[in-house]
């Protein structure tokens, strides 16, 4: 079973499992979970009243800026292999 | 067939993923640690206030642990299930199988008594089943709870012992158990003698061998041994920090965001999504069979299947160690077991109700059969083949 079909099983069992975890149980019992998302709307509101609007802006551009770095490593890091690859070749 | 290094690299890398989630938990828990107070009427505070708001960037810390625990289960199952399928667990890898079964459930314990330090509502009530499930140790279940939890019910007393759990005795176990689990010694011998040799994939004949042997060139150490995992890890890391700035709540249950109250009994109790399967198994049988009680049931199903598990080397009758989708029988054994898992997680998520417990009941007697079946399916498969 080559790498690719082995990722695309993983990819898809993540998947369903997260859309079990998360939205099914919404979905099933949307009435009898009020309370919950109450509660969850509560503390989102505590929680933004605590944070400053530029609290917020601050940790969103740490996020894309850690985000983007990792990104960008993974790049390079691709191409370096794939040059160490062509080298060997010839 | 013989089967190559290169075709299973995705289930190599969640090993060294695992190693750079295990580091960020040891970290971030570090950091964690210096602000958490194990005590039960100032452990909710304590995380939710003084980590989350008023330490700087302890809300960083504290999702990094959180989400790092999701992610490292993630990975541990998929790096079981792999290793399930690809057959590693016979012919020289028993011993690899059963110190990873070992790691696995010193990573349960280390799992349960975190998810209980912040002791939110549902951290304490998950406690209070978890722990109570001891009760049906046939003899001493009852004062085994008692020793477990120190006291009647989960207070203080737990919460520390937890904390010790969590914080000491786990890690080390797990570190000790991980050196084990990948032969580090022979690992740093094996890759220090490839890469005087400039390749990985040498034979070992050939790398012992005096005269020197003409061959293929082999794929240069240093991209495919030590670059490929660092790029799969990079890539891992953009997604696992995507996660903890973006969609944190992938880690966080709502009812857990208020503190634990003993008087008040949630409608659904539901621990963590990695023990939602267990949770399942030992709801599923919610009739009597005759005198026995279907607790009782239900536990001894969940002690059949992970004693099936474990003892994987010895049900699998097949002496060849070939993957799954060379084994016709295998493969659907597997897919099954795969698909029961997912669907028992899922069903543990949602409030009991008569349709959950039937679909619950179907899966967990087809996950118990999976076991039962497997010494002769194997057999049946290996007659087959020869």
């Amino acid at each position: 079973m080559p790498n690719r079909k082995i990722f695309a099983a993983i990819v898809l069992c993540v998947f369903v499992l997260v859309m079990g975890l998360e939205w099914l149980p919404k979905q099933f019992v949307a009435e009898k979970s009020l309370v919950v998302t109450e509660q969850t709307l509560k503390t989102t509101i505590h929680e933004e009243k605590a944070m400053s609007e530029k609290e917020i802006h601050k940790r969103d551009t740490m996020g894309y800026s850690i985000v983007g770095y990792f990104l960008l490593l993974s790049v390079l890091l691709y191409i370096k292999i794939h040059l160490q690859r062509s080298k060997v070749n010839e | 067939m013989n089967f190559k290094i290169h075709n299973f690299n995705i289930l190599l890398y969640t090993g060294a993923i695992m190693v750079v989630v295990c580091l960020l938990l040891l970290v971030s828990g570090i950091f964690l640690a210096m602000h958490y107070i194990p005590d039960a009427s100032k452990a909710f505070e304590s995380v939710n206030t003084t980590i989350m708001h008023e330490v700087n960037y302890g809300w960083l810390w504290r999702k990094i642990h959180a989400l790092g625990s999701t992610f490292f289960f993630l990975l541990l199952y998929i790096h079981l299930l792999g290793m399930l399928y690809f057959g590693f667990y016979k012919h020289g890898k028993t011993k690899y199988w059963y110190n990873g079964m070992v790691l696995y459930f010193c990573c349960m314990v280390i799992g349960f008594t975190g998810y209980v330090l912040p002791m939110g509502q549902m951290s304490y009530w998950a406690a209070q089943v978890i722990t109570s499930l001891l009760e049906y140790i046939p003899g001493a279940g009852e004062d085994i709870v008692l020793w477990v939890r120190g006291d009647f019910s989960v207070s203080g007393i737990t919460l520390l012992r937890f904390y010790t759990l969590h914080i000491v005795v786990m890690p080390l176990a797990i570190a000790l158990m991980v050196l084990v689990h990948t032969d580090f010694v022979k690992w740093y011998a094996t890759n220090k003698l490839s890469w005087n040799r400039k390749g990985l994939h040498i034979q070992k004949v050939e790398r012992f061998s005096k005269h020197v042997v003409t061959h293929k060139e082999p794929k240069p150490f240093f991209s495919n041994a030590v670059l490929k995992p660092f790029l799969a890890c990079t890539l891992f890391l953009a997604l696992f920090f995507y996660c903890v700035f973006f969609h944190d709540y992938l880690a966080f249950d709502a009812l857990n965001l208020t503190p634990a109250n003993p008087s008040d009994t949630p409608a659904h109790i539901y621990p963590e999504w990695y023990f939602l399967w267990m949770l399942q198994l030992l709801k599923s049988f919610f009739f009597d069979i005759g005198m026995i009680k279907g607790s009782y049931i239900g536990m001894a199903s969940l002690v059949v299947v992970n004693v099936g598990l474990l003892l994987m080397p010895l049900l699998d009758k097949n002496p060849r160690r070939i993957p799954a989708h060379q084994r016709p029988y295998f493969f659907v054994w597997f897919w099954t077991l795969v698909v029961s898992l997912i669907a028992l997680s899922i069903l543990g998520k949602l409030p009991s109700s008569n349709i959950t417990l039937w679909i619950g009941l179907f899966f967990s007697t087809i996950l118990i059969v999976l076991f039962f079946i497997l010494p002769f399916l194997s057999k049946k498969e290996s007659h087959a083949k020869s």
